[in-house]
């Protein structure tokens, strides 16, 4: 409609007009930093004189990186790699380097070092790295258990380096190749996985812009990580190590910027010990690292979110200065952490793993420690480990949390020997269930999941709606594998009609 | 018109700004609608929006697809907001996902225009600095250019190959680790 006709004729445009070369080298680069490789945008150069090159100072560079022939759509070989980076123009910015290496791919040290050095030099931006090191999850797993139970042990420099062959991989007998990791000073996140070579952290030089730091999966840690993010990263807000083995006696912060660190299956020397002092960190995981009860100090004003899967005896470990009252508290619940929750008053959502004394004498006592639980609005409960227990257990924990306006139970068993103790061994206490002093009334949902439709799952349900509840919604996962029936459904929404709203199997709503 | 916004406060939801395509149209956007804009954001904090904000590099109609765009994203940026305060409540997480699952079918049928349409809103959207409406125009246009050969580019954008067989042989060779 608004053509006219001078406009039209002062460019005189050919019927089908080339829109797409008209746009500027930065468009054209926007439009090719969106193709799935690096390779993909270069293959480009062959179009026309208008596009050669054009691809050369993209902003953001992404590799996949497979030896495996033939390669897959969108895979390049190492040495395809080198050749990208040796093209990429001087004067371009680049934001973001992405190399995935998959596959068995044999990769040199020296190789991995130069990809490493182009970063550190040409890097405003953020760089991730990953190399097969437990490169799948089920290997992940395997790396997991058996680093947890050596470690528990052993300080990780005894650990020969043939133990970790089956998850690791790296060549028989020989000594760890050792990966420096550069100074980048321009670099505003570092995300290195599956590290499948000693890496080295420089002692010297300052990671100016980084905001972000995460290591996934180094089957060897050398230099210090505590100076590093004391005194090379004045601007690190996270850190996350996970499946890291260290050889470090301990891990010591001090940071101002730090406000999120996650420690999990961070192996830790002999009598090794973590200090954190950062004054606005708010969110802190340590989570299996070392033999899990080294002692820890953590020191922040701001705490909001702690996830907890470490001893916690006050003589050793400690929360400094943080608030009676946070928003969410995930730990294992047991003998030796009650101290944990008695420095908390109020906790807005927490997430309890159980974990079940056997004896009654000793399960007595585990019930008479929920009462020193702070108060929550919602409450997530794992690992309630007999099918018998369940019911004081919830009880218990109902009695305490009067203003709960959710409530989480994952049926899951957490160990399937304690179950055999389902077969009368009369460890459950006689006591007489009072259910007066239990307040729902501000309770609006409950989520259950790892359902199966046993009888004591359904004993569940008629104990919450024992209580004249009126809930908005009723959620029922089942394990993957299980359905429930129809009959079975249609069971359940029969009981749970006086008292919800909506009631939601996994795929199925039901509601009034 | 404008002035009836400027005397408000600055941070009054309903200030109006009144954008002028290039063609002499007007159209009056909320402040929330207008500064997904960078550009336009850069021009109310300079204080330069009285008389309304002449965009000579826009049409109107493209304007006005630009406009539907920001109005629609605008409310989702609102939501996002109002959502954060009360992340632990499920049921406005439920809302949420149903608010980005409309936003991704707004999206969708947005981009269903034709090729000249297309680019001149990559062009807008560069000169608006609108990062959103940018890299959802680029990716259509990638999407478009994913998995095809230099020859088949050619084709589907009317480019005129004007590489010599010497030209493209040299090309080849300094990119033959892409074509590998």
């Amino acid at each position: 409609m608004a053509h006219r006709a001078g406009d039209a004729g002062l460019r005189s445009p050919p019927p089908a007009a080339d829109r797409i070369s008209a746009l500027p080298d930065e468009l054209i680069q926007s439009i090719l930093a969106w193709l799935p490789s690096t390779a993909a945008a270069a293959r480009t150069s062959a179009v026309s004189r208008r596009w050669r090159g054009v691809w050369t100072s993209i902003p953001e560079l992404s590799f996949q990186v497979d030896q495996q022939r033939p390669l897959r759509a969108d895979s390049s070989t190492a040495e395809a790699v080198d050749a990208a980076l040796d093209a990429y123009s001087d004067s371009a910015t680049l934001n973001r380097l992405t190399i995935d290496v998959v596959g068995g791919a044999s990769l040199s040290v020296s190789r991995v070092e130069a990809w490493l050095h182009f970063a550190s030099l040409r890097l405003a931006g953020e760089l991730r790295l990953s190399l097969p090191g437990g490169a799948s999850a089920a290997c992940r797993q395997t790396a997991v258990v058996l680093m947890g139970q050596l470690l528990m042990h052993q300080p990780m420099m005894a650990i020969p380096a043939v133990m970790h062959q089956p998850v690791m991989a790296f060549p028989r007998g020989s000594r760890m190749q050792q990966l420096d990791l550069p100074v980048c000073e321009r670099a505003t996140r570092i995300d290195l996985s599956g590290i499948n070579f000693a890496l080295r952290l420089p002692a010297a030089g300052t990671f100016a812009a980084l905001r972000v730091l995460r290591i996934n999966v180094a089957s060897q840690l050398r230099g210090d990580v505590g100076h590093l993010v004391s005194m090379q990263c004045p601007r690190l807000r996270e850190l996350e190590m996970c499946d890291v083995a260290t050889a470090a006696a301990g891990l010591s912060i001090t940071s101002t910027s730090l406000e999120r660190l996650v420690l999990r299956r961070v192996s830790l020397g002999m009598n090794g010990r973590i200090d954190v002092d950062a004054p606005g960190l708010y969110y802190l995981a340590l989570d299996t690292c070392g033999d899990r009860s080294a002692p820890a100090t953590i020191t922040t004003a701001m705490l909001a979110e702690l996830i907890w899967n470490h001893a916690y005896n006050p003589s050793h470990h400690n929360l400094n200065g943080a608030d009676r009252q946070i928003y969410r508290l995930v730990a294992t619940y047991g003998s030796n952490n009650v101290a944990l929750f008695r420095r908390f008053d109020v906790v807005d959502e927490l997430c309890l793993r159980l974990s079940m004394p056997l004896k009654g004498e000793q399960y007595n006592k585990f019930l008479q420690d929920m009462d020193e639980l702070p108060k929550a609005k919602v409450l997530e409960v794992k690992g309630l480990s007999t099918k018998r227990h369940l019911e004081p257990t919830m009880l218990h924990l109902l009695r305490k949390h009067n203003r709960l306006t959710k409530i989480k139970v994952d049926l899951f068993p957490a160990n399937l020997k304690e179950i055999e103790c389902l077969h009368g061994c009369g460890c459950v206490p006689t006591e007489s269930w009072t259910t007066d002093d239990i307040n729902l009334d501000s309770l609006e949902e409950v989520e259950i999941s790892s359902f199966t439709g046993a009888p004591e799952d359904i004993n569940l349900l008629k104990l919450l709606f024992r209580y004249r509840i009126k809930i908005r919604k009723l959620a029922i996962q089942t394990p993957s594998g299980i359905s429930l029936s129809q009959d079975m459904q249609k069971r359940i929404w029969g009981l749970a009609r006086p008292h919800c709203i909506i009631l939601e199997f996994e795929t199925t709503q039901f509601s009034r | 018109m404008a002035s009836a916004g400027s005397g408000d406060e600055k941070a009054a939801a309903a200030a109006m700004i009144t954008l002028i395509s290039s063609d002499n149209e007007k159209f009056e956007v909320t402040e929330a609608t207008a500064t997904l804009s960078q550009t336009i954001r850069h021009m109310i904090e300079d204080g330069c929006t009285d008389g309304g904000v002449p965009l000579p590099n826009v049409t109107s109609k493209i304007l006005a697809r630009v406009i539907e765009y920001c109005k629609k994203h605008a409310t989702a940026a609102a939501g996002e907001e109002g959502s954060s305060s009360s992340f632990s409540d499920a049921a406005f997480l439920e809302v949420d996902r149903a608010f980005l699952e409309e936003l991704e079918e707004f999206d969708d049928a947005f981009l269903e225009v034709d090729r000249a349409t297309l680019f001149d809103l990559i062009l807008a959207a560069n000169y608006l600095d609108i990062k959103g409406l940018l890299n959802l125009t680029c990716q259509k246009v990638a999407d478009s250019v994913k998995g095809k050969t230099p020859e088949q580019i050619r084709e589907m954008y009317n480019i005129v190959n004007d590489l010599t067989p010497e030209e493209e042989a040299e090309i080849r060779r300094e990119t033959q680790w892409a074509f590998e």
